[in-house]
C-alpha cells in the first residue's frame, strides 16, 4: 500500500513537472491565429513581423496594398506579419514603448499618431531613416511631415499621409437653410471666419439642427495655432492662455446656445458616429477622416460583416447617394488652417538586427515614398499624400462629397500647416484640455479653475513640471 | 533505536509536503514579496518608467515623492473619493445580503427555488467588470436610456447635457459594487448562519421568541466572526477599487465626472503610465496606499472583536492575581 502511495505521489509530482515544462514552451498556435491573412496564415517557415499599430487602418494598407502588389511578392513569401493593436493613446505608448526594450515580439515596425510621434521619434531604439537606408528628397514633403519627427537634425519617421484639417458640411441643410450649398460662397460668406461661423450656427439653430457634435469638435483648429508649445525646454509649464480661452469661450458661446448637439466630449464615441448619419451641420474633419471615419459611418444602412466588436460594416454597395447622408457633404478650408494627426511611420532598431530591415524598408518606400505606390494608395482611399510630388498629380471626383474634388482643398490647406509647436507630452495636455473644456461648457468649472485643472492634472503624471512664470 | 527511526520517517514525509507547496511558495516570492520590497525601495527615488530610462539611472530624493503626493490635490481627490464610494456601495450590499441570507436560511419560511435564486443573485459577479462599467456608461451616456428616463422625468433640463454630477457618478459606481457583491456576501453570511447550532433556535423558539427577536439575538451575534471577514476583504478591495471606475472614466470614455470617480489605484495608475511614466512618485503613492489599508484594516479589527468578552477575560486574570496576591498574603 505504501508503495503504490510513493509510486502515485512520485507520478503526480512528475506530471506536475511536465506541465510546468509545457507552459514554458512557445504557443505557436496563438500568434499564428493574429497573424495577416495575405500570407496564407502561420507558416513556420516564414519569419515574423512585428507591427505596433494604433489603428486597425495599419493592417488594410500592408495586407490590402503592400502585400497583395505583384512587385512584392518576394515578401509576402519570406515573412508573416502580426499585428499588435491597441488604441486608445496611452496604453499604445505604454505598450509599444515597453515593447520596444524587449527583443521577444518586439517591434519591427511600428507607427504613430501626431500626439506622440515626437516621443517616439526621440527613443532611443528607434532607427533613423539613415539606419533604414532610406533616402528622401526633402524638398519633396509638406515640411511639417517632417519636421514632426526630427530629432536634432535627424529625420527618424516619415508620414505617407498630410492630415490638414478642414470642414465638412451638409449640402442638403445648406441648401435648405443658408440658400447655397456651393463651396466657394459657403466659404466666403457662412464659415470663413468665427464670426460667420457662429452667425451660421444661430440660423441653424432656428431650425433646429445643432452645428457641431460634441464640445471637443473645434479644439485642433484653436490649438494648432497655438503660439508656443505646452512646456519649454527646462520643463516650465508655457501654456498659450489665449488661445486657451478663446477657444473655452468660443465653444461655451456655441453650447449655451444649444448649437452643439452633445454637451460632452464625443469624438470617437457612438454618438458621435451616429450623428454623421444625420443630425449635425458640420464635422472638422482632415484627409484620412473622410474615407476612414466620415465614409463607412455616414451610410444608415449597412450590409457588410460585422468588425471583430460585432458592429455592422457597410459594404461597397452601401456607398450610394440616398443612404444616410452619403453624398450629401462637401469640404471648404473653414475659419482656420490645422491638421489633425496623421500616421507617422518608424522602423526600429530591432529591424536592424533580426533581419527584417528589408522588408520594413520596402513598407516604408512603398507608401512614403515612392511616387507610384503612394499615388495609388492614395487614388484608391481618397487620402492626401506627404509629398507635393504626388499630390500635384491627383485630382478627385469625391462621389461622398457631391463631386466635389478634394484634393484642390487640401493642396491649399496643407502649405499653411504649423506644427512648431509640439512637445513630446502632447498627449497627456490635449487629453486634460479635452476634460477642462468639457467640464467648463456644462458649468461644473468656471473659466479659471477649467484652465488651472490643465496644469495640475498634468502634473500628477508629470511630476518635473514647473509652475508657470 | 527504534523510536529514532520513526522520527527520520516523519521527517521525510514532511519534506514531501515541502516540495508540494514549493511552487507557490518561489512564485510568492519572486513576484509578490520582491515587486514589494524594490517598492518601497523605489518610492524613495525619482526613477522612471524602464522603457523611457533603459538604463535605470535615478537620484534618491528622500521622502519628495510622498510630499509631492500627499500635497496634490488630485492625490486628496481619490483619497476622499475611494471610501466614500466603498461605503456608499458596501452598507446597502451587507443589508442587502444579510436580509436575503436570513431568509433563505429561516426555516419558517422555507423559500422555493433556492438554488435559482442563488445563481440569479450571484450571477453579475461572474461577468467582468470591465462588460459593467462599459454597459453603465452606455446607461448613463447622452442618448443611453437612464439619460433619456432623467430627461422624460425633468431632471435633466437640457437634453444636450450629459449627467454632470459627482454623486451621481459616485452612486453609479458604488451601485455597481453593490450589485455585483451582495450575491457573493449572501452566500458568505448563508454559510455563516449555516453553522450556528439549530439547538439555539429551537430553544428559542419553545421560550417564544420573535423571528426579529432570534435573528437580533442569536443569528447577529454568532455570525459576526463571518461578517468581519466580509468587512475586512471587501475594504481591502474597496481601497484597491479599480476596473469598473477605470473603464467609465477613461481615455475617450471620459464622462463628465471623471474626476469625481477617480480613485486611488487609478491615481497610480495615471502617475506610472501618462506623462512622463514617473515610477517613482507611483511607489510612493502605492506606499502611501498600503499604509492606509493596514491602518484601516487594523482598526475594523479593533472595532469589531468582541471587547466585552476581551474585557471580561481581563477582569479574570486581575481577579486571579488578586486572589494570588492574597493568598500569598495570607501564607
Amino acid at each position: 500500500m505504501n508503495k503504490l502511495k510513493r509510486v502515485l505521489s512520485g507520478t503526480l509530482a512528475l506530471a506536475m513537472a511536465a506541465s510546468m515544462m509545457t507552459a514554458c514552451g512557445k504557443d505557436d498556435s496563438s500568434t499564428a491565429g493574429n497573424s495577416g491573412g495575405g500570407n496564407g496564415g502561420g507558416d513556420s517557415s516564414k519569419q515574423t513581423v512585428h507591427v505596433y499599430t494604433f489603428t486597425d487602418e495599419t493592417q488594410t494598407m500592408i495586407d490590402k496594398y503592400f502585400l497583395k502588389d505583384e512587385k512584392n511578392k518576394e515578401f509576402a513569401d519570406k515573412y508573416q506579419f502580426e499585428y499588435h493593436l491597441t488604441s486608445d493613446a496611452n496604453e499604445f505608448i505604454a505598450n509599444c514603448e515597453a515593447a520596444l526594450t524587449k527583443t521577444e515580439e518586439a517591434p519591427d515596425l511600428f507607427v504613430a499618431d501626431a500626439d506622440y510621434a515626437q516621443r517616439f521619434a526621440e527613443n532611443a531604439k528607434t532607427a533613423s531613416l539613415a539606419d533604414l537606408g532610406i533616402e528622401i528628397n526633402e524638398p519633396d514633403y509638406y515640411t511639417y511631415t517632417l519636421d514632426f519627427t526630427t530629432v536634432n537634425g535627424t529625420r527618424m519617421g516619415l508620414s505617407h499621409q498630410a492630415a490638414p484639417g478642414v470642414v465638412l458640411y451638409r449640402t442638403d441643410y445648406a441648401e435648405k437653410y443658408l440658400g447655397t450649398k456651393d463651396p466657394e460662397e459657403i466659404q466666403s460668406k457662412y464659415l470663413g471666419s468665427w464670426d460667420q461661423f457662429k452667425a451660421t450656427a444661430d440660423t441653424l439653430k432656428e431650425n433646429g439642427i445643432p452645428m457641431i457634435s460634441g464640445v471637443d469638435e473645434l479644439k485642433r483648429c484653436f490649438m494648432n495655432n497655438r503660439a508656443n508649445a505646452w512646456v519649454d525646454a527646462d520643463m516650465n509649464y508655457t501654456p498659450d492662455e489665449a488661445k486657451i480661452k478663446e477657444l473655452f469661450e468660443y465653444t461655451k458661446s456655441l453650447s449655451d446656445a444649444g448649437e452643439v448637439h452633445y454637451i460632452d466630449k464625443t469624438q470617437w464615441t457612438s454618438n458621435w458616429y451616429t450623428d454623421m448619419q444625420d443630425g449635425v451641420f458640420c464635422f472638422f474633419g482632415c484627409t484620412w477622416f473622410m474615407h476612414y471615419t466620415l465614409k463607412p459611418n455616414c451610410v444608415a444602412t449597412k450590409t457588410g460583416d460585422k468588425d471583430k466588436d460585432g458592429n455592422p460594416q457597410a459594404a461597397e454597395a452601401d456607398y450610394k447617394v440616398g443612404n444616410g447622408s452619403y453624398g450629401l457633404w462637401a469640404a471648404v478650408p473653414g475659419p482656420e488652417p490645422y491638421f489633425w494627426g496623421g500616421t507617422w511611420w518608424f522602423g526600429s532598431k530591432q529591424c536592424l538586427d533580426d533581419g527584417t530591415k528589408d522588408v520594413v524598408k520596402a513598407i516604408i518606400e512603398y507608401f512614403c515614398v515612392n511616387d507610384d505606390s503612394m499615388k495609388a494608395y492614395m487614388e484608391a482611399t481618397g487620402d492626401f499624400p506627404s509629398k507635393k510630388t504626388v499630390a500635384s498629380q491627383l485630382s478627385a471626383s469625391n462621389e461622398n462629397l457631391g463631386g466635389q474634388d478634394h484634393y484642390a482643398i487640401f493642396k491649399e490647406s496643407a502649405e499653411n500647416v504649423n506644427v512648431g509647436t509640439c512637445c513630446k507630452y502632447d498627449a497627456t495636455f490635449n487629453g486634460n484640455t479635452d476634460a477642462a473644456l468639457a467640464a467648463y461648457c456644462t458649468g461644473t468649472k468656471t473659466l479659471d479653475e477649467a484652465i488651472q485643472s490643465i496644469y495640475d492634472e498634468s502634473k500628477t503624471s508629470i511630476p518635473e513640471l514647473k509652475e508657470k512664470k | 533505536m527504534a523510536s529514532s527511526f520513526k522520527t527520520r520517517a516523519k521527517l521525510e514525509k514532511n519534506h514531501f509536503g515541502y516540495i508540494f507547496i514549493a511552487p507557490f511558495f518561489i512564485t510568492y516570492f519572486v513576484f509578490q514579496i520582491i515587486p514589494l520590497i524594490n517598492t518601497f525601495y523605489y518610492s524613495l527615488t525619482d526613477i522612471k518608467a524602464w522603457y523611457v530610462n533603459p538604463e535605470m539611472n535615478y537620484n534618491f530624493v528622500g521622502f519628495d515623492m510622498f510630499k509631492m503626493v500627499l500635497t496634490e490635490a488630485s492625490f486628496k481627490r481619490a483619497f476622499v473619493n475611494t471610501p466614500v464610494m466603498w461605503i456608499m456601495g458596501f452598507i446597502p450590499q451587507l443589508l442587502m445580503a444579510l436580509l436575503l441570507a436570513s431568509w433563505f436560511t429561516n426555516e419558517k419560511i422555507r423559500v422555493k427555488g433556492q438554488g435559482f435564486f442563488k445563481v440569479v443573485f450571484y450571477m453579475p459577479n461572474i461577468m467582468t467588470a470591465t462588460t459593467i462599467g462599459l454597459l453603465f456608461l452606455a446607461f448613463i451616456r447622452p442618448n443611453g436610456f437612464i439619460h433619456n428616463i432623467a430627461i422624460a422625468i425633468g431632471y435633466i433640463k437640457n437634453p444636450s447635457m450629459p449627467f454632470t454630477s459627482g454623486w451621481f457618478g459616485r452612486g453609479v459606481v458604488a451601485f455597481i459594487n453593490f450589485w455585483m457583491w451582495y450575491g457573493q456576501t449572501m452566500i458568505v453570511l448563508i454559510a455563516g448562519i449555516m453553522g450556528i447550532n439549530p439547538s439555539f433556535f429551537e430553544a428559542a423558539s419553545i421560550d417564544g421568541a420573535s423571528g426579529w427577536q432570534s435573528f437580533w439575538r442569536i443569528t447577529l451575534p454568532l455570525i459576526r466572526p463571518i461578517m468581519t471577514y466580509s468587512l475586512v476583504t471587501s475594504l481591502i478591495g474597496g481601497f484597491q477599487m479599480f476596473d469598473v471606475p477605470n473603464m467609465m472614466g477613461n481615455g475617450d470614455n471620459a464622462a463628465m465626472f471623471r474626476f469625481d470617480i477617480q480613485t486611488i489605484v487609478m491615481y497610480i495608475k495615471t502617475i506610472a503610465t501618462t506623462g512622463s511614466n514617473s515610477i517613482g512618485k507611483a511607489c510612493a503613492a502605492s506606499v502611501i496606499l498600503f499604509l492606509i489599508t493596514a491602518v484601516c484594516s487594523c482598526v475594523l479589527f479593533y472595532l469589531t472583536s468582541d471587547r466585552a468578552e476581551a474585557k471580561a477575560k481581563r477582569m479574570e486574570k486581575k481577579r486571579a492575581k488578586e486572589a494570588a496576591l492574597q493568598e500569598g498574603g495570607d501564607l
